[in-house]
C-alpha cells in the first residue's frame, strides 16, 4: 500500500497554487535556508509529482516535508488562499502511515506511548516543577478549574517558571483549581502534528479532567490550549488558555497590580518599561487570541507595551514550532535568533510571551547572543507587578 | 552530469550549496510560468568570485547555464529545458554602499527589491521600480527582465534607475559596466544588459540610482460601472497632460479574487476601478486630484474616492500587488499576457480582448499598468482539462496580435522567456533578430547562458 490516498483529496487545493512564490517572503524557515525546499510552494510541488507519479517517497521528501515550522504563515499571506495546513497536515499523515516518519520524530512517539509525556520521563515526574515552591498547589481533587501543565513546563527546568508563576497568581486571586499531576498526560499534539492519531492519550485526559468535576480546564502551554479547543472531541468543561483567565480576573478586579513589574533594566533606562510581546503560533494564528495577553500587560502599571515589525496574525514563529526543533535544531535556533532581533529593533526591554516553548527558544537564543534581554511569560511579568502577600 | 564536475562545483561553493537529488532538481524546474524544465544541478554561489569560477566551469566543459533569482518570472525565463546548471543567487544579498549625498546605491543581485526600500527608507530614500512582486524578486531578476511596476508611469522602467553593472561573461571574466555616473563614454552595455533575461551574462551586483521619498502622496479611487470609461478615463488623463505617479486599472473578476484574499475595499460589483496615485509636493496636488475627478465622472465614474489614512492605501496596494496569486482562487492556473499598446488604443484593444475570451470560452481578468498601456489579460483555466492549455495559447497568441496591430508591442515587462518566443517576429523585423543575434554571439559565442530563450530559433521565419 502506497496510502497516496491520504494525499489526494488535497490535489485540488494543492492546483490552486499559482506558484507566484509570495510565501517566500513570508517563511521563517525559507528566509534562513534561501532553498525552494523550505518554502510551501516548493512543498507543493514536491508532492503534487508524488501523486503524478513523477517523484517517488523518499527519506529526503519525507524530510522536507517535516522541515516546517507549521506556523502557517504561508496560509495566512497566501493570495490564492491554498490552505497549507490540510495538504501538509495530509502529506504528514501520508508519511507517517507509510513509514516514513524522521527518525528523531519515531523516537519522540515511542517515548509519548511509553511515558505519556514528550520527555519519556516517569510520569510521576510530572510534578517537579512545583517541588521546590512552598506552595501547596492541589492535585487530583475536585475543583472548577483544571490546570493543564503540559509536558514541557512541567519537566524542562528552564520554563518551571511559568507554572509557578501561574498557580501563584491563581492562589492570590482565590481562584479554586487542582493539577491532575500523574494522571496528566500528554495532549497528543506532537503526535497529531507528526501525522498520528492521539486517541488513547485524548479519551484518557477528557476522563481525567471530568472526574474533577471541572467546569474549565486552563493551560499556560498555546499547544494544549489549541489541540484541547479545536482537535479533542466536545467535552463537558471549558477550555481557556492562562492568558485568557488572567484578563478575565484584572478586569474583575481579582488581581491588582500594585507597581511596575520587577525586572532588570539597563542603568541608563528611563521612562516606562518597554515590553514587546511575541504572539505564539498556536495561540495566535491557530486560535486567535491576540487581546487577551496584551491587555494583561497594558494593565501593568509603568509598562509600554511596544510591537515588532510583525505582530498579530503576522507575527514570526519563534522556531520552535512544529516538529523543527527535533527535526533541525541549529534551524530552528537560527530562526529564534532572528525574531530575537526584531524584539531588539523594536528598543524592546522585556520580551514576553505566553507559551514555554517559545521562552524556551528564545531564551536561548538571548543566552547564545549575549543579548541582555530578559526573555518571560506574561504570568511572571504580572506576578513580578503584585503586591508580596502578607 | 559528470561525477568531477559536481565534486568541482561542491569544491567552488562548499557541498551543502550543489543540490544534485531529483527532490532538489524538481523544486527548480518551475517559475511562476506554465512552463518548467529540470536542471541538472543547482548551484547557490555566495560571492563574484564563485559565480566567476562557476562560469569558467561550465563554459570549459560546454554545459548551459540558467541565471535565477526569485523564480518568479511569468515567461518560463528560469527554466532549464536543455538541462544543466541553475545558478540561484539567493545567497547573493550583500548591500555593498550607500552613498546618499550621491544618491545612488550599490547591490548585490540576489537582494529582493522590497528589502532595498526597507534598507533606503530610514534615509528618506527609494528605489523607484516596484514590480507588484518586489517582496520576492530580486534586483538581478529586475535587471534581467526590465521589470516595472506600478510606479514607472512616472518614473520609468528599470533601465531608468540602472546605472551599473557587475557582470561575470560567460567564460568567468568579472567586468564593470557603467558606474555611478549618468553616462559612460562608448556603446551603452548596461542598457544591452537590462533586459537580457540572463541570456547575455550573470548579473552580481547593479548600482542604482536612488531618488528621494516624495513630500506628499494622495490615492485615489475612481469606480466605473464599465470598461470603456475607464479606459477612456486613462487616455484623457494622460491627454491632459497629467503624470500621475501611477495608473492602474483592475476588472471586476480580477476585484472579486483579490477582495476575497485581501479585503481591501475593492467595490466588486463595479465594473472596473482605476488606482490613481499623485505624488510631490503638498501645494498643487489638491487641483490636480479635482482636475482627475473631473476627468473620471466625464467618463462616467460612479465615484471617486480618497485614501483616508496610509492603512487604507496600503490595502489598497496589498490588494493591486496581490492580484495575480489570488487568481488560484478562481482558477488553478493563469497565462498572463503582457502586451503594451498605445493609451489611445486602450477602450478597443480591451474591448477585443473581451471578445477572444467570449469566442473562446476562457475568463480573463484584467489587472495592470493602464497608464503606461500595459495590458496584463490573466487568462485563467484548470490545466486538468482536455486540450484546454492549446486553447489558451492560441487565445494568448490572438491577443499579442491585436496588440501589435494597435501599434503596440507583445511584452512590456515579463520578458520574452520561452513563452513569446513565437511572438518575436510580429515586432522585430528578421533583420533585428539578426542583429540580436550578433549581440548574443557577441556575448555567448558558444551559446550556453540560458539557451532557447528570447531569440527564436532560424527556422522561425528568420534568416540565418
Ligand atoms: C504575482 C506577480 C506579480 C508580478 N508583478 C510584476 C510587475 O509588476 N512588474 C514586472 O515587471 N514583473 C512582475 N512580475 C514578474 C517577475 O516578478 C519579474 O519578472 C521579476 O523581475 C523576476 O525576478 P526574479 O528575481 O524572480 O527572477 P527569476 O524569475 O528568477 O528570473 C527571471 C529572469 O532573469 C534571469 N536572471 C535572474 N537573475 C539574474 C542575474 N543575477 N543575472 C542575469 N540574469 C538573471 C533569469 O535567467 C530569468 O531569465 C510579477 C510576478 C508575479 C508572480
Amino acid at each position: 500500500m502506497d496510502f497516496k490516498e491520504l494525499l489526494a483529496p488535497y490535489m485540488d487545493e494543492m492546483l490552486r497554487c499559482t506558484r507566484c512564490g509570495f510565501c517566500q517572503a513570508a517563511c521563517p524557515t525559507y528566509d534562513a535556508l534561501r532553498m525552494e525546499s523550505a518554502v510551501a510552494r516548493g512543498k507543493i510541488q514536491l508532492l503534487l509529482s508524488v501523486l503524478n507519479g513523477r517523484l517517488d517517497l523518499s527519506p529526503k521528501l519525507s524530510y522536507y516535508v517535516y522541515r516546517c515550522l507549521d506556523c502557517r504563515l504561508c496560509q495566512q499571506t497566501c493570495l490564492s488562499g491554498v490552505h497549507t495546513d490540510e495538504i501538509f497536515e495530509g502529506a504528514r499523515r501520508w508519511l507517517a502511515h507509510v513509514g516514513a516518519l524522521p527518525a528523531p520524530l519515531q523516537a519522540l512517539e515511542q517515548r509519548v506511548f511509553a511515558s505519556h509525556n514528550i520527555a519519556g520521563e516517569d510520569n510521576a515526574h510530572r510534578t517537579l516543577w512545583r517541588e521546590n515552591m512552598n506552595l501547596e498547589v492541589p492535585a487530583g481533587q475536585p475543583a472548577e478549574v483544571v490546570f493543564f501543565i503540559g509536558c514541557v513546563a512541567s519537566l524542562y527546568p528552564m520554563v518551571y517558571s511559568i507554572p509557578q508563576a501561574f498557580v501563584q497568581v491563581l492562589q492570590r486571586a482565590g481562584v479554586s483549581f487542582s493539577a491532575l499531576d500523574g494522571e496528566e498526560w500528554c495532549c497528543g499534539y506532537p503526535l497529531i502534528s507528526a501525522g498520528r492519531d492521539a486517541g488513547p492519550l485524548m479519551e484518557h485526559n477528557i476522563a481525567a479532567v471530568e472526574r474533577l468535576g471541572a467546569r474549565w480546564l486552563v493551560t499556560t502551554c498555546p499547544s494544549c490550549y489549541h489541540t484541547w479547543k479545536t482537535i479533542y472531541p466536545p467535552t463537558s468543561f471549558q477550555v481557556m488558555h492562562a492568558t485568557e483567565l488572567l484578563a478575565a480576573l484584572i478586569e474583575e478586579g481579582r488581581i491588582r497590580p500594585a507597581h511596575p513589574p520587577t525586572v532588570r533594566r539597563a542603568g541608563d533606562a528611563a521612562g516606562p518599561l518597554r515590553v514587546t510581546y511575541h504572539d505564539p503560533c498556536d495561540l495566535g494564528r491557530k486560535s486567535g487570541v491576540y487581546d487577551a495577553p496584551r491587555r494583561v500587560i497594558t494593565a501593568l502599571p509603568g509598562v509600554e507595551l511596544v510591537e515588532m515589525s510583525t505582530h498579530h496574525a503576522l507575527a514570526t514563529c519563534c522556531g520552535g514550532g512544529g516538529n523543527l526543533e527535533s527535526i533541525d535544531p541549529e534551524l530552528s535556533a537560527q530562526i529564534a535568533g532572528r525574531r530575537l532581533a526584531q524584539a531588539q529593533r523594536a528598543k524592546a526591554e522585556v520580551l514576553v510571551t505566553a507559551c514555554q516553548q517559545c521562552q524556551r527558544t528564545l531564551g536561548m537564543a538571548a543566552r547564545r547572543q549575549r543579548v541582555r534581554m530578559p526573555v518571560m511569560d506574561v504570568a511572571e511579568l504580572l506576578l513580578s507587578a503584585m503586591e508580596e502577600p502578607a | 552530469m559528470d561525477e568531477s564536475i559536481i565534486r568541482t562545483l561542491q569544491e567552488i561553493v562548499g557541498p551543502e550549496h550543489v543540490l544534485t537529488d531529483p527532490e532538489d532538481l524538481l523544486l527548480y524546474a518551475y517559475d511562476a510560468s506554465i512552463h518548467a524544465g529540470r536542471p541538472d544541478v543547482v548551484v547557490f554561489p555566495e560571492s563574484t568570485e564563485q559565480v566567476s569560477r562557476v562560469m569558467a566551469l561550465a563554459h570549459a566543459h560546454h554545459i548551459p547555464v540558467i541565471p535565477r533569482g526569485g523564480g518568479t518570472n511569468l515567461s518560463g525565463g528560469s527554466v532549464a529545458p536543455q538541462g544543466g546548471i541553475v545558478l540561484t543567487l539567493s545567497r547573493m544579498t550583500k548591500v555593498r554602499e550607500i552613498d546618499i549625498p550621491n544618491q545612488r546605491a550599490v547591490v548585490e543581485a540576489g537582494l529582493y527589491n522590497l528589502t532595498l526600500q526597507e534598507i533606503l527608507a530610514p534615509y528618506g530614500y527609494l528605489y523607484a521600480p516596484d514590480p507588484a512582486s518586489q517582496k520576492v524578486s530580486t534586483l538581478g531578476g529586475n535587471v534581467a527582465e526590465n521589470a516595472g511596476g506600478p510606479h514607472c508611469l512616472k518614473y520609468g522602467v528599470t533601465t531608468n534607475h540602472v546605472l551599473g553593472l557587475e557582470v561575470v561573461l560567460y567564460d568567468g571574466r568579472v567586468v564593470q559596466l557603467g558606474g555611478k555616473a549618468f553616462d559612460t563614454p562608448g556603446y551603452d552595455l548596461v542598457g544591452l544588459l537590462v533586459g537580457s533575461e540572463g541570456t547575455l551574462g550573470v548579473v552580481t551586483a547593479v548600482t542604482v540610482r536612488l531618488l528621494h521619498v516624495p513630500e506628499a502622496i494622495k490615492t485615489l479611487l475612481a469606480i466605473f460601472d464599465d470598461l470603456d470609461g475607464a479606459s477612456q478615463a486613462v487616455s484623457d488623463i494622460i491627454a491632459a497632460g497629467i503624470v500621475p505617479a501611477t495608473l492602474e486599472m483592475m476588472d471586476q473578476l480580477m476585484m472579486r479574487a483579490v477582495e476575497e484574499a485581501t479585503h481591501a475595499g475593492y467595490p466588486t460589483d463595479a465594473e472596473a476601478v482605476l488606482i490613481i496615485e499623485l505624488d510631490g509636493l503638498k501645494d498643487d496636488m489638491e487641483e490636480i486630484a479635482d482636475r482627475i475627478a473631473q476627468i473620471c465622472q466625464r467618463n462616467r465614474a460612479r465615484a471617486v474616492q480618497v485614501a483616508r489614512t496610509a492603512e487604507e492605501r496600503d490595502k489598497l496596494w496589498a490588494g493591486r500587488r496581490g492580484a495575480f496569486g489570488a487568481t488560484g482562487r478562481i482558477k488553478p492556473a493563469y497565462l498572463v499576457n503582457d502586451g503594451t499598446v498605445p493609451r489611445t488604443a486602450l477602450p478597443q484593444v480591451l474591448r477585443q480582448v473581451r471578445e477572444i475570451g467570449q469566442r473562446y470560452g476562457l475568463p480573463i481578468g484584467n489587472v495592470f499598468h493602464a497608464g503606461d498601456g500595459n495590458l496584463h489579460p490573466l487568462i485563467l483555466f484548470d490545466p486538468r482539462e482536455e486540450g484546454i492549455l492549446e486553447l489558451v495559447e492560441r487565445a494568448g497568441a490572438e491577443i499579442m496580435r491585436i496588440c501589435v496591430e494597435a501599434g503596440g508591442t507583445i511584452t512590456g515587462e515579463h520578458g520574452i522567456g520561452l513563452e513569446k518566443i513565437h511572438g518575436m517576429p510580429l515586432i522585430a523585423s528578421p533583420a533585428a533578430i539578426q542583429n540580436m543575434r550578433w549581440v548574443k554571439e557577441a556575448f555567448d559565442p558558444v551559446g550556453l547562458l540560458n539557451p532557447g530563450k528570447v531569440l527564436p530559433q532560424t527556422s522561425e521565419g528568420v534568416p540565418a
